[in-house]
């Protein structure tokens, strides 16, 4: 019993403490200030897990709002024209409605702004998967030449002259400004950016029909391959989850489709991440993006050539380029042969994306531009 | 070198398929107290033929039966009562018995401590899980856990369950063909399938070394040969994608060897 009762008391401490510490004041006797953490099952809905979140980047409060000052500030480019923000806009799902973003003095970037949400559960960022920590993401459009073309020293310079960073900086990691920590608080930002309020996530993982309908519904069985069978019995449909399943409607493993080409041409102009591997089977292969919001996301695919979801639609049905060398086993799974959708069926595939969609997060505040 | 043996040439009809709904075998966690303890380090390893994969990214293709040759682009499979076999048939679990194993990526390479003493007769592992665990919700794992869905891209989503194992790659008729694709994941209860890898193994030492080499060339020859032209895809539903996986996984029991290196 009485060792029990050291043990009750010693957990009873941890407790009490790691409660003061998760609640910590903003400021101590000291002055000094002190980060509030943020509990990491208040903004990732248990329904999608827990993420594999960077041990060495707690998320506190103050980060999160030093990265988002920092996401929509314009001094981060070299002529303080230009944020992040301005490439990935809110109200797309942090994507933008042009093929390639307008950049440093109307340079164009070289590739579809990719939309941003559920950070947290990806391994590789950018469509070439070149980058695998969203820290090291910043710095890249950052210092493009044709996006931000921002100088590092340029940068850090400029966000120790400003009073308002001293005191942002000072109350998230009590350092002054510096390129480190920006990084680190603008990695938490893009990790709080969480999508998960459309009628497919209240659908998923498929036992809440009420949410969706006919249409819908049916657009489900095609996505997820279970529509008919062939002549033969070997399974049809559209089969679109080997890519984009799950509730994150995005698959994660590489191998399994996370990284694939699509067939969109039958020689890629944009070698994607085979520029980055220089391997002949990653020639044209690209990330394959979450599928929640994209109704919001128009123009489609890495070079923004699909304007509509239906001229995806419509690649996905008869426009496959099979001859591409880099297909991914999935896409190429029935012999080369193109799915040939019906009117009704791409407009059932059109309904169930269209319910990906979540408006909540579209207008979330919480991930708005504070300026 | 001289302990790089070949312990059988092939596995064989010792493994089973069995459903996993029928009796499991008792499980031990480390082992008794005061016996001592060794490291395990369990590695598993794809081939072709009996060589290595080809490094990812080459654009290398290995021979299989009927003059096909192919190449292995993904694979990788979930197991469960992963365990070593002791010589009176009781079994030390590993970890918690749950492992994901990456043929072509960086996972498939896995420590174990406090593996007792003694000599143990195989390892035995069920490429599955029972229904409660394949159709429960799969967010319940922590987020570095093998049956993690962000973490093996492994499970179907909204229909419910897990594919047990994939393996995708692409093929030529020969030398000069064009190339096509193959597909052949493996899912749903009725696939559930028990594998037990018979190994001499004496722990004894600080730390042992176990390879599971699988060639995934007899995953298509054996008894019932699957020639790529003719069927390339299995997806485990419908009437002859089973077939297909049956002989699949029939000739899979052929597909495993184990060494102690």
């Amino acid at each position: 019993m009485q060792k029990s009762g050291f043990v009750y008391l010693f957990f009873g401490l941890a407790f009490f403490s790691s409660c003061t510490k998760e609640n910590g004041a903003v400021r101590d006797d000291s002055g000094v200030y002190k980060p509030t953490f943020v509990i990491a099952s208040d903004i990732f809905p248990a329904e999608f897990g827990m993420p594999n979140l960077p041990k060495d980047n707690r998320l506190t409060e103050e980060g999160i709002a030093l990265g988002r000052r920092l996401f929509y500030d314009p001094i981060l480019s070299i002529d303080s024209s230009i944020s992040c923000g301005s490439c990935h806009k809110q109200e797309y799902a942090f994507a933008e409605p042009v093929d390639f973003g307008f950049g440093f003095r109307g340079l164009r970037a070289h590739r579809n702004s990719m939309p941003l949400y559920n950070l947290a559960y990806h391994q590789r960022f950018f469509w070439d998967a070149r980058v695998k920590t969203l820290r090291e993401l910043v710095f890249e459009p950052i210092q493009a030449h044709n996006e931000m073309a921002m100088t590092l020293p340029t940068l850090r310079e400029r966000l120790k002259r400003n009073k308002g960073y001293v005191e942002y900086f000072k109350k998230a990691f009590n350092t002054e400004p510096n390129l480190h920590d920006m990084s680190l608080a603008m990695e938490q930002f893009l990790l709080s950016i969480v999508s998960k309020d459309s009628r497919f996530n209240q659908f998923f993982p498929g036992d809440n029909i009420k949410v969706l309908s006919a249409s819908e519904l049916r657009g489900a069985f095609i996505f997820n391959g279970l529509i008919d069978f062939d002549a033969n019995g070997f399974s049809k449909g559209a089969d679109c989850f080997h890519c984009h399943g799950g509730e994150l409607a995005i698959q994660l493993n590489a191998g399994m489709g996370g990284i694939a080409s699509n067939g969109l041409d039958a020689v890629s102009k944009d070698k994607g991440v085979g520029g980055i591997t220089n391997s002949s089977q990653d020639m044209g292969t690209f990330k394959a993006p979450s599928l929640l919001n994209v109704a919001v996301t128009a123009p489609y695919m890495h070079d923004g050539r699909f304007k509509t979801l239906e001229e995806v639609i419509d690649h996905y049905s008869e426009g496959v380029q099979f001859d591409n060398p880099s297909i991914h086993p999935q896409m190429a799974a029935h012999g080369g042969i193109q799915l040939n959708l019906t009117t009704k069926q791409k407009q059932d595939l059109l309904a169930y994306l269209r319910s990906m969609t979540d408006s909540t997060f579209l207008k979330n505040p919480a991930y708005s531009n504070p300026f | 070198m001289l302990k790089n043996r070949l312990i059988l040439p092939f596995v064989f009809a010792s493994a089973v398929m069995v459903l996993m709904n029928s009796c499991e075998p008792d499980v031990i966690n480390g082992g008794d107290k005061g016996v001592p303890t060794s490291e395990l380090e369990l590695a598993f390893v794809g081939q072709i033929a009996d060589e290595p994969l080809p490094p990812k990214g080459q654009d290398i293709y290995k021979e299989k039966s009927f003059g096909e040759s192919m190449m292995v682009t993904n694979w990788s499979f979930l197991m469960s009562n992963l365990a070593l076999v002791k010589e009176n048939g009781d079994t030390v679990q590993l970890g918690d018995g749950y492992q994901w194993a990456d043929l072509r990526g960086t996972r498939n390479v896995f420590n174990y401590k406090g593996i007792p003493a003694g000599k143990y007769k195989g390892l035995q592992f069920t490429m599955g899980f029972d229904s409660a665990t394949n159709h429960g919700n799969p967010q319940v794992w922590p987020s570095d856990h093998p049956l993690n869905p962000n973490i093996n891209g492994l499970h179907w989503g909204w229909s419910g369950g897990y594919i047990f194992q994939a393996m995708d790659g692409r093929y030529k008729e020969n030398a000069d063909a064009a190339s096509g694709s193959f597909s052949f994941h493996t899912a749903t209860m009725q696939f559930v399938t028990r594998y037990f890898l018979p190994l001499e193994l004496n722990v004894e030492k600080s730390k042992h070394r176990v390879a599971v080499r699988i060639n995934a060339d007899r995953f298509f020859g054996g008894a019932e040969s699957i020639r790529f032209k003719d069927k390339s895809v299995s997806h485990s539903e419908g009437a002859q994608d089973e077939i297909l996986m049956r002989i699949f996984l029939d000739n899979s029991l052929y597909a495993f060897r184990i060494f102690e290196e």
